[in-house]
């Protein structure tokens, strides 16, 4: 199983990861429609890379009552089932880094997929501020990585 | 509509009025977008003649097709107007994201006329745009309007383009900060924003770029990213940021020294990469979708130079530095930040300063005169204390030296020979006087805003193009470009090189991912134009991107020969006329020979030889209705 580990000091802020998440996953670029976000700091260069841990004890799929949220057991990732979803955006509310986000034109949540295990946003990222690893879902790392996240986020002005 | 948003936002301050407006296919195909439309519909919409700080001057913000795509380094913004510094075409680029943002709030390009009764910002959160009382921002530097920008909106994912203090007190050379640090418009597009009472665009984009050819598009900009990834020229750049050219310039004895008479400084092993790197890098920036990522966060942590800033440059070392004779890079670090916190361009400033202590060096200026600072060569803490002074105009000195060097002249009796200017704008970044430089003295006195490196000529893009080999008429030709001392081919060379850089520039790229030659391994016009094909599905190749260059190119010389800029003023300070020998070989740049390459140059463009466009090339490009307002022959006066 793999998983995306981020390097939040290494991240230069020049977001590619998303102008490339958006092309491959919606044809176009947009850094809303990007299933992972950089959160810029501009003054002090204190960027925050918020991307999906596919956490073990995954609170979005936790959160889904239509079981639109699930794991995908090839990859180990999170994956939306785009009929089963209603939009309720409880899985958007759940998710401490905000990395599950709703399609207001379509109707339907969006999160990383892992591009089906080899994620775009490593292969561009010019920094090693992402790299791919491999790790057991249930890897403590990724729940820290998650929560350590949402502790920048917070704290950024 | 895909690339370009499609949209045009009209504003019109003095009525408090908004228009959006679709933008023109004629627009879009025939200037791309950035400085290409900017410049075009400068020459539209100014009226000849008018005060740059007139409510009559507009000033026009402009990206272009390719800003928030996956195309490496797409993050360029381009403001333009008529320059307050040299009467003709001022305009200037910078990076960050703020462009990326306009582009998916849903706009190409904003213009902005008349002049408000009182400060305003504009607020564009996608549909949505605004006028909004300023007055709480005037005055504060650029770090604390985005700070108050970001609290007044709730959104700590606004950018905004803004203007410092010195933008605010129409200093000649105040610039728009994109971000804080990311600056762009030289020759005074701060102070026109200053004069109009604007303070700044605020703007929140949630849309998307849509893209003709998302599988094409995709493999064009995978190709170029990796292309860059693995060019030796941008490895370095995005290790060493620009910092890297103080020990490259330096061993050619081009560091502009002591106000760019000389071209070794003593001083410039303190002010390398490596000296930033060990003792003042906190961390790297990248600019929207850039591989490079050159830019560096900076700290001095102590001591009477502490700050902390971004965006230390080749092009904010050079000015306090080597030109001022001054070896602190702390010291500099400083004025960077102060440039930036209250909005001044620190080539022209740095050059502006360094002018004064080569008066004060000839005795022109007495310690009366600059109210009590001693201008000596290298003396950091003058400079620091002129900085804040310049830019809120205080003492009749400082008031004075915010006009620019050239305006500074016109009172200091006999310091015209202290002068480093062209079309009355400071010279920025090499001394075109030592060794093999005709090549850049010839781009200096020709670039369309003044005498600046970034206008094709120094970046050397053509570099390995067939179309060079061709018109320079073989290798041979080629080669004798890198010939010291030689006066051949430049003409020829520096007008494609030109094209190439206004069109790239209005594709709104970064200079630094431009240029396939040997020197860089960059993306050549083909490159860029598959980029620019596939994102809008419009099919260009070389031949068409470098035929919208050279439109681009003449319709901002008849912007400028309308304003009365011709032959007279393609021309050098004249201390670089002065041939003879230095340590290091010789100097200067013989005046006859480089008469000779301006003919070459007009000749090569179908200007006549007073450098104005005739009316046979205006036609062929497209710009007929342009000749008869600039008195165009109707072929070229050569025989």
């Amino acid at each position: 199983m793999k998983s995306i580990e981020v390097s939040h000091s290494k991240c230069t802020g020049c977001r590619t990861c998303e102008m490339v998440c958006s092309l491959t996953h919606e044809g176009e670029c947009s850094t809303a429609k990007s299933r992972i976000r950089i959160v810029r700091d501009e003054e002090f260069g204190n960027n925050v890379i918020s991307s999906c841990m596919h956490c073990a004890e995954a609170r979005c799929l936790e959160s889904c009552v239509t079981e639109a949220l699930r794991r995908d057991p090839a990859t180990g990732a999170v994956v939306v089932d785009k009929d089963s979803c209603i939009a309720c955006e409880a899985c958007v509310d759940a998710c401490p880094v905000g990395a599950v986000s709703l399609d207001r034109d379509k109707g339907v949540v969006f999160k990383c997929d892992l591009c089906g295990g080899d994620p775009e946003c490593v292969k561009w990222c010019n920094r090693e501020a992402l790299v791919l690893q491999e790790s057991a879902i249930a890897s403590p790392a990724r729940e820290s990585m998650m929560l350590e996240t949402a502790k920048l986020i917070s704290q950024l002005p | 509509m895909y690339g370009w948003a499609g949209q045009r936002l009209k504003v019109y301050l003095t009525e408090g009025k908004i228009v959006k407006e679709p933008l023109s296919e004629d627009l879009r195909l025939n200037y791309l977008g950035g400085r290409g439309l900017n410049s075009k519909l400068l020459f539209d919409e100014i009226p000849p003649g008018i005060d740059a700080f007139s409510p009559e001057n507009i000033s026009m913000l402009g990206i272009g097709p390719l800003n928030g795509t996956a195309a490496p380094a797409s993050s360029r913004w381009t403001v333009s107007a008529k320059s307050p510094m040299t009467g003709g075409l001022g305009d200037g680029n910078g990076g960050g994201d703020a462009a990326t943002e306009l582009k998916f709030a849903g706009y190409d390009q904003i213009s902005i006329y008349g002049r408000s009764p009182k400060p305003v910002y504009l607020w564009i959160h996608d549909d949505k745009v605004e006028l909004r009382d300023a007055t709480h921002l005037w005055g504060k530097t650029t770090g604390e309007t985005h700070r108050q920008l970001v609290k007044d909106l709730g959104d700590r994912e606004v950018r905004e383009f803004s203007i410092g203090p010195a933008g605010e007190n129409l200093v000649r050379f105040a610039k728009v900060f994109a971000n804080i640090t990311r600056t762009g418009g030289k020759g005074g597009m701060g102070a026109v924003w200053g004069s109009k009472n604007f303070k700044a665009i605020a703007v929140r984009g949630t849309g998307s770029v849509k893209i003709a050819k998302p599988q094409e598009f995709y493999q064009a900009a995978r190709q170029a990213h990796e292309k860059l990834r693995s060019s030796l020229s941008c490895q370095v750049r995005g290790r060493e940021g620009t910092m890297q050219l103080v020990r490259f310039i330096s061993s050619l004895h081009s560091l502009p020294t002591r106000n760019q008479l000389e071209g070794y400084f003593e001083g410039w092993e303190k002010l390398t990469s490596e000296a930033f790197e060990a003792q003042y890098a906190v961390k790297h920036k990248g600019c929207s979708a850039c591989p490079v990522s050159c830019g560096h966060y900076y700290r001095v942590a102590d001591g009477p130079y502490a700050t902390h800033g971004e965006s230390n440059e080749y092009g904010t070392t050079y000015p306090f530095g080597p030109k001022c004779g001054i070896d602190n890079l702390a010291a500099i670090l400083l004025m960077t930040t102060i440039c930036d916190q209250l909005g001044m361009d620190t080539h022209s400033c740095g050059a502006t300063i360094s002018y004064a202590m080569e008066c004060w060096q000839r005795g022109l200026l007495t310690v009366q005169d600059t109210e009590n600072l001693d201008l000596s060569w290298g003396n950091a803490d003058a400079v620091l204390q002129l900085l804040p002074k310049i830019a809120y105009r205080q003492g009749a000195f400082a008031n004075l030296l915010a006009e620019g060097s050239q305006r500074a002249s016109l009172k200091i009796k006999g310091s015209e020979i202290c002068l480093r200017t062209v079309k009355g704008l400071e010279l920025s970044a090499f001394y075109p006087g030592a060794g093999a430089n005709t090549l850049e003295a010839l781009a200096y006195a020709t670039a369309s805003r003044g005498p600046d490196h970034m206008r094709g000529g120094i970046g050397r893009y053509s570099f390995g193009l067939p179309r060079l080999t061709a018109a320079l008429g073989g290798e041979e030709a080629v080669a004798r470009l890198n010939l010291p001392r030689s006066y051949e081919g430049r003409g020829i060379f520096l007008a494609i090189d030109q094209d190439i850089s206004s069109f790239f520039n209005s594709l709104n790229m970064c200079d630094f991912v431009v240029g396939a030659g040997p020197r860089k391994g960059c993306l050549s016009p083909d490159e860029l134009a598959r980029l620019f094909s596939t994102a809008t599905g419009i099919e260009m190749g070389e031949d068409d991107m470098m035929k919208i260059g050279e439109r681009i190119s003449n319709v901002e010389r008849a912007f400028n020969v309308r304003e009365g800029i011709k032959r007279k003023d393609d021309t050098l300070p004249r201390p670089f006329f002065v041939e003879g020998e230095n340590s290091w070989g010789p100097v200067g740049i013989n005046e006859t020979k480089f008469q000779a390459m301006l003919d070459e140059f007009y000749k090569f463009r179908g200007w006549d030889r007073d450098g104005v466009p005739a009316r046979q090339k205006l036609e062929e490009l497209g710009l007929g209705y342009v000749a008869d307002q600039i008195g165009a022959k109707a072929v070229p006066d050569y025989d």
